[in-house]
């Protein structure tokens, strides 16, 4: 089954469709919301909402461009919501530039399994997590993420910097243990 | 920016393509959201456990109503009487409405299968054993299944990402040994900082005023200063000296002060590696210190800063 007769089963209500798209693709994505979120039941119940939500949007995709990448734009904005509806973004004041000098070994990244990473990510304030999600590993620019979030672009660049000055230190950290 | 970002790297290259099975209680919200009494699992399997809670719950009534009817001779026994009665019927309709819904589903889901000749194996099982009395070993083998053997077309999806798991890991190795000591936005700041002071003294600067200035922020883009300000002399061989790095400097002093003000290292070498052991032969305990320094660049430009400079063991 391709992928434009497996959206069109999934459009048409047929269960074995709709079951496969979920097959396919929710790993991926519940990564994705672990990423965001801060424990497993908060991101399954996103995964959760953002699957049913691409299944109802399905009619409106427009079958330009890459389909995983427009489910990945929905559970994105899912996580999001829920994050803004848990509580309200909280982003430290820009301060002054620190300056780390924590240098980075290949060795300590390599042994570094990526629950690791999403544990690590998981523990980081929301405002950092967010904002490190989307341009470290979404790939947004600054840009784009301070219209997405309503915050200054010089803000989503300084909790860029904060974030990954704050893993730095974590890994460093796991490294010593 | 720059695009020496080890730490975007690493995230990016093990997290974009990460994958994580979500547990089977998604799905079937998921899947009786859009309006299937799929989730057959959990359909049938709350029903039967209502009715239990619905029975159990009926029982406690009957035995609190015969409580209260013993121990409240005077007060209206007849109410109570009436309200358990009144409570089990409502009980038994909603016992019933859920046994015929799950009686439907239970009907209707053969069909489908049926009516779909190839018929997903895994879906029929798990739906069978939803029917009987489920074992739960064999529930979650079933489930394992796309993912270990690429048996079932729906596999195929799981198979062909996961090398991209194993892969990457290893090409994280070439790019972060390229040393990271060049943070983005710190670039711009010393640049700012170093205009500041060539302001400061423009006479020393020779002739031409407006080039100089140009060729100088060129410069420390080529080879911008870094200022550590943690470092970690704990003898695992990462971070474990303080150094600053930089262009040729002609003159060069360093000294590193402790809070209690007592200098514990200067240098004048502009190569100078710290290894954290004081003037007094000592380790230098973790904490926070200061450090000054002064360099004179090839253009007879001073350049001084201080920092502070953390030591964690």
């Amino acid at each position: 089954m391709d992928e434009l007769s497996l959206i069109h089963g999934c459009i048409e209500g047929n269960q074995r469709a709709q079951r496969k798209l979920f097959d396919s693709f929710s790993p991926k994505f519940f990564a994705v919301c672990l990423r965001y979120m801060k424990n497993n039941d908060e991101a399954e119940d996103v995964l959760q909402d953002a699957m049913i939500k691409v299944f109802s949007k399905l009619p409106e995709y427009s079958k330009k461009g890459s389909f995983e990448g427009w489910m990945r734009r929905i559970v994105v904005n899912t996580c999001l919501d829920q994050i803004r509806k848990n509580q309200k973004l909280k982003f430290d004041a820009p301060l002054e530039q620190e300056e780390y000098k924590l240098s980075t070994n290949a060795y300590i990244f390599e042994k570094l399994s990526a629950d690791e990473l999403i544990k690590e990510i998981q523990e980081m304030p929301p405002g950092y997590r967010v904002v490190f999600n989307m341009f470290a590993i979404e790939g947004f620019s600054h840009q784009e993420i301070a219209e997405h979030l309503g915050v200054a672009e010089s803000t989503s660049k300084s909790q860029y910097l904060r974030a990954r000055a704050y893993l730095k230190e974590r890994i460093l950290k796991i490294d010593e243990r | 920016m720059s695009d020496k970002d080890p730490i975007k790297d690493l995230f990016r290259d093990k997290l974009q393509s990460h994958e994580v099975m979500p547990s089977k209680a998604v799905w079937s919200s998921v899947s009786s959201s859009l309006g299937h009494s799929a989730a057959s699992a959990a359909g049938v399997g709350s029903a039967s456990f209502l009715k239990v809670a619905a029975i159990a719950v009926g029982v406690s009534a009957v035995g609190v109503a015969g409580f209260m009817f013993l121990s409240s001779d005077d007060s209206e026994p007849k109410k109570v009487i009436e309200k358990t009665v009144l409570q089990e019927k409502d009980l038994d309709e909603s016992i019933s409405s859920e046994t015929t819904d799950s009686d439907v589903q239970e009907s209707a889901s053969p069909e489908i299968m049926l009516s779909q000749s190839e018929s997903l194996s895994s879906e029929k099982v798990i739906s069978n054993e939803n029917i009987q009395d489920p074992q739960p070993e064999m529930i979650t083998t079933n489930e394992s299944l796309p993912v270990s053997t690429p048996s079932e077309s729906q596999a195929n999806n799981l198979i062909v990402e996961e090398p991209n798991v194993d892969v990457l890991p290893e090409e994280n190795l070439v790019s972060p040994q390229v040393p990271v000591n060049v943070p983005v936005a710190p670039v711009v700041d010393e640049t700012q900082v170093i205009t500041e002071t060539s302001d400061a003294t423009p006479q020393d600067v020779s002739s031409e005023e407006t080039p100089v200035e140009v060729e100088e922020s060129e410069m420390v883009l080529d080879k911008p200063m870094v200022l550590p300000n943690i470092f970690t002399p704990n003898g695992d061989r990462v971070n474990d000296v303080f150094e600053i790095e930089m262009g040729d400097k002609l003159e060069f002093q360093i000294i590193i002060l402790n809070q209690q003000n007592q200098t514990v290292f200067k240098s004048a070498d502009p190569d100078f590696k710290w290894d954290g052991t004081m003037l007094n032969g000592e380790p230098a305990p973790s904490g926070t210190y200061l450090y000054y320094f002064s360099a004179k660049d090839e253009t007879g430009k001073d350049v001084t800063e201080s920092s502070l400079l953390t030591i964690q063991r």
